[in-house]
């Protein structure tokens, strides 16, 4: 069910989700085998008289209680591993990694979200910086780092295909980042309640090809500038 | 301690006996029916949005009111119904009737808890009509959204909503008080805390977790008031740059996480009474789920900003609290664990509430393990707000506000009106509302695998999305039937209670202390005897026993002070 997956992280949610399916399926159909099993056999038709010792319960909890810590361990391993792949790397740190970035500043505001892009000179709030609204435009295999912040309520830039999602807050600004695996036009959705447009709040996720991506700066940062 | 007798209400004429009444059982009785009512109103107003959902170019609602309906469900389900049901209506009726005592410590502040709970019900029902409508925020109103009129158009509502929550904070703080009192105070002679039935250690529990957890989010809710109010921005930011909207989440979500746990724990405490009398059998493990209950208890107020995990949260603190969240499915498992030993080797009576709590436990296992996909910080960036936390969430409060609620009404109707419900109807009811609750509800998770935001009034807008509304036609279809099938039960609630077959003091052959009093109680529960406990709460089937149920204690003739 889940869509396609175009970010060189995606796969770590994905990997993520599917370990844990795994355990809380095996779980929950041994529970639900186990718990129907005992209505069919022991209810008053089948086992009309029951007498029993009071046991200690421990001696019986303990290795299915270390399994689920087991699992447990597991799911917080791969999860923390992940995290610590897309979320927990600063801007500074991924920049000095990667040769060549394309920086945005997004700004959600009822009900649109207005990307800033920085230009040619790759250098946020200069002359050719421009603005452009519902359009996220970026190239292929290039370091995306995303700046976000919100013009009025909370809004939250979700990408499903980039198993990205994080919020836009008024008053603060956040940085995360992606890499594109795929060309094609994508779907951005806004995932916080922000007033009653919320549900049309979507902007087009383009990812294009290095040399389209250039000549459609050129194009852009002579047309639209806006300082 | 020894409790004089003071017949509450038994003084008097209609008005001080049924209305402002002092007595315990007659205020249970008000908070549940309250509670039902407000059910009702709940599954309608779900039923009409949802009908948004499958059909969105029919326009059933509004953006605006689509987003009002769904707040007001929201609001209503956890506030108004779970709370006064599981806390108010249980908790009042069963928790003196199963300790021994006449009556709770302080019958007064317990009237004063109701009626101030019936004000705030009117308060938020009154908010529908108010000029901008009811608040549009989310239930978890998140500022500045929810504190600023600008931004949905709701200005009346929102300031209703947050005196409503206040005053409904204040009345369940006032049942709070009284149950942790009257439990420590008030049991009967020979009932020590580990004699305590199952359903009056959750209760006690639940209050003890709402008491600590409710303060935070009453302050939040006077300052958002005077940003409201004011003009002050404590949640609000201006163009300097000042307040902060985050403050609001952490203390609506420091409360907001051991809140769920306060609806959630009463119910399996329901759950627990049920297998038990219906299965003949002694609930395994009682000591675990005392101690597994409080260390989830505990641990739950150190998970709060697992709901904020993309909210800008320092990402190292994610990590602890996506831990500490992974960590309590441990105690819920040694729970689950110790309910499915309970039924292995009974002998069960498949009842209408036995039903019941067995669909709440199955219902609760799926709502468990699920919160284990969304408390796993990076399944949760792409989880979070989709329709994958609407069914985990969905999952975890029907087996206990539902479940847990009806079978506890089918097992302690004939306590409460000396009647019994009709078993026929009952198990149709039960199966039906499990089958089309689990139609409903199970598929939100595949959209919310597919990316489905949530809140949204319709999915059309989006490629990735409209291919699955024919989720929405199943999911919208299953819980049309789902709440229509609730008018069996109303039925046969009013019918039983009037034309029912009457029922003797221990219809289920229970053993805690409730079924040792008539049916209905008396008022001052015990008449002119004092019960005097002398065995646990599950003495079922014990071996070498003729009989199989030994009662936890017997009534002892006292002298009666008047």
């Amino acid at each position: 069910m889940l869509p396609e997956n175009i970010s060189t992280f995606g796969h770590l949610v994905d990997n993520l989700i599917l370990i844990i399916f795994v355990i809380t399926l095996m779980v929950t159909v041994l529970a639900f085998g186990i718990i129907i099993y005992a209505v069919i056999r022991y209810n008053r038709n089948s086992n009309p008289h029951t007498t029993y010792k009071f046991g200690p319960f421990i001696s019986k909890i303990i290795y299915l209680d270390a399994a689920m810590i087991v699992f447990d361990l597991i799911i917080a391993y791969a999860s923390v591993s992940g995290w610590a792949h897309v979320i927990m790397r600063s801007r500074s740190d991924l920049i000095s990694e990667h040769k060549e970035y394309v920086d945005v500043r997004i700004i959600g505001r009822q009900f649109f979200w207005s990307f800033n892009y920085a230009g040619l000179d790759n250098k946020m709030d200069t002359n050719d910086d421009f603005i452009i609204a519902n359009k996220l435009v970026v190239p292929i295999d290039t370091l995306v780092l995303l700046n976000l912040t919100s013009g009025d309520v909370i809004h939250s830039f979700f990408a499903p295909h980039l198993r990205l999602k994080y919020d836009a807050i008024p008053g603060r600004s956040m940085d995360v980042w992606f890499k594109a695996t795929k060309t094609g036009s994508y779907e951005i959705a806004c995932a916080e309640l922000c007033g009653a447009e919320h549900y049309r709040m979507k902007a087009k996720l383009e990812i294009v090809t290095k040399e389209q991506y250039k000549s459609w700066l050129n194009e852009r940062s002579g047309a639209l500038s806006v300082r | 301690m020894e409790h004089t007798i003071d017949e509450h209400g038994s003084h008097g004429g209609f008005v001080s006996r049924y209305v402002f009444s002092q007595d315990h059982k007659v205020i249970g009785l008000q908070y549940l029916i309250t509670g039902l009512i407000m059910a009702l109103l709940g599954g309608i107003i779900a039923v009409i949005f949802r009908s948004q959902l499958a059909w969105p170019n029919r326009e059933v609602l509004s953006p605006e009111a689509y987003n009002s309906f769904v707040t007001m469900h929201g609001t209503l389900m956890v506030f108004w119904v779970a709370m006064p049901v599981l806390i108010g209506g249980f908790g009042n009726f069963c928790i003196p009737l199963m300790i021994g005592a006449r009556d709770m410590a302080f019958p007064t502040l317990n009237m004063l808890s109701y009626w101030t709970f019936f004000l705030s019900s009117i308060v938020i029902l009154v908010s529908f009509f108010v000029p901008g409508g009811a608040v549009s925020a989310g239930w978890t109103a998140y500022a500045p959204l929810s504190v600023d009129a600008r931004f949905t158009g709701v200005n009346w509502g929102m300031s209703l909503w947050l005196v409503a929550l206040i005053l409904e904070f204040a009345s369940m703080l006032m049942g709070g008080v009284n149950y942790i009192t009257t439990i420590f105070n008030l049991r009967a002679k020979g009932l020590t805390l580990m004699r305590l039935p199952m359903l009056v250690w959750m209760e006690m529990i639940a209050a003890v977790l709402f008491m600590f957890s409710v303060g935070p989010l009453i302050a939040g809710g006077g300052l958002a008031l005077l940003d409201k109010s004011i003009g002050t921005h404590f949640f609000r930011v201006t163009a300097e740059g000042q307040g902060d909207p985050v403050l609001w989440q952490h203390l609506f979500w420091f409360f907001g996480h051991p809140e769920v746990y306060v609806v959630l724990i009463p119910g399996l405490g329901i759950i627990a009474e049920v297998i038990t009398a219906c299965g003949r059998k002694a609930l395994h493990g009682y000591k675990a789920i005392v101690y597994s209950t409080i260390a989830a208890g505990v641990l739950s107020f150190v998970v709060w900003a697992h709901h904020m995990f993309v909210a800008g949260l320092n990402p190292l603190l994610a990590v602890g609290f996506s831990i500490t969240t992974i960590l309590i499915s441990i105690p819920f498992f040694i729970l689950s664990v110790a309910f499915g030993l309970t039924l292995w080797g009974g002998s069960i009576r498949i009842t209408s509430s036995f039903l019941f709590a067995l669909g709440g436990y199955l219902i609760f296992i799926i709502g468990g393990v699920t919160g284990l996909f969304l408390g796993a910080q990076t399944a949760d960036i792409y989880l979070h707000d989709t329709y994958f936390v609407v069914a985990h969430f969905h999952y975890t409060f029907f087996s206990s506000i539902i479940m847990g609620t009806i079978a506890g009404i089918y097992h302690w109707f004939p306590k409460m009106f000396g009647r019994k419900m009709n078993e026929t109807l009952g198990k149709v009811h039960a199966v039906g509302t499990f089958i089309f609750y689990n139609l409903f509800a199970f598929p939100l998770f595949f959209l919310g695998l597919a990316g489905h935001p949530r809140r949204y009034s319709s999915a059309l807008e989006y490629d990735f999305l409209a291919k699955y509304q024919w989720i929405h036609h199943l999911a919208t279809g299953a819980a049309i039937i789902l709440v229509a099938l609730q008018i069996i039960f109303i039925y046969n609630f009013f019918k039983s209670m009037f034309t029912g077959e009457k029922a003797e003091k221990n219809p289920w052959r229970a053993t805690t202390l409730e079924w040792l009093a008539e049916s209905p109680p008396v008022h001052g529960n015990w008449g002119n005897a004092s019960p005097v406990v002398e065995n646990g709460p599950y003495e079922y089937s014990v071996e070498g026993d003729s009989d199989d149920f030994r009662p936890q204690g017997k009534l002892i003739p006292t002298h009666v002070k008047h």
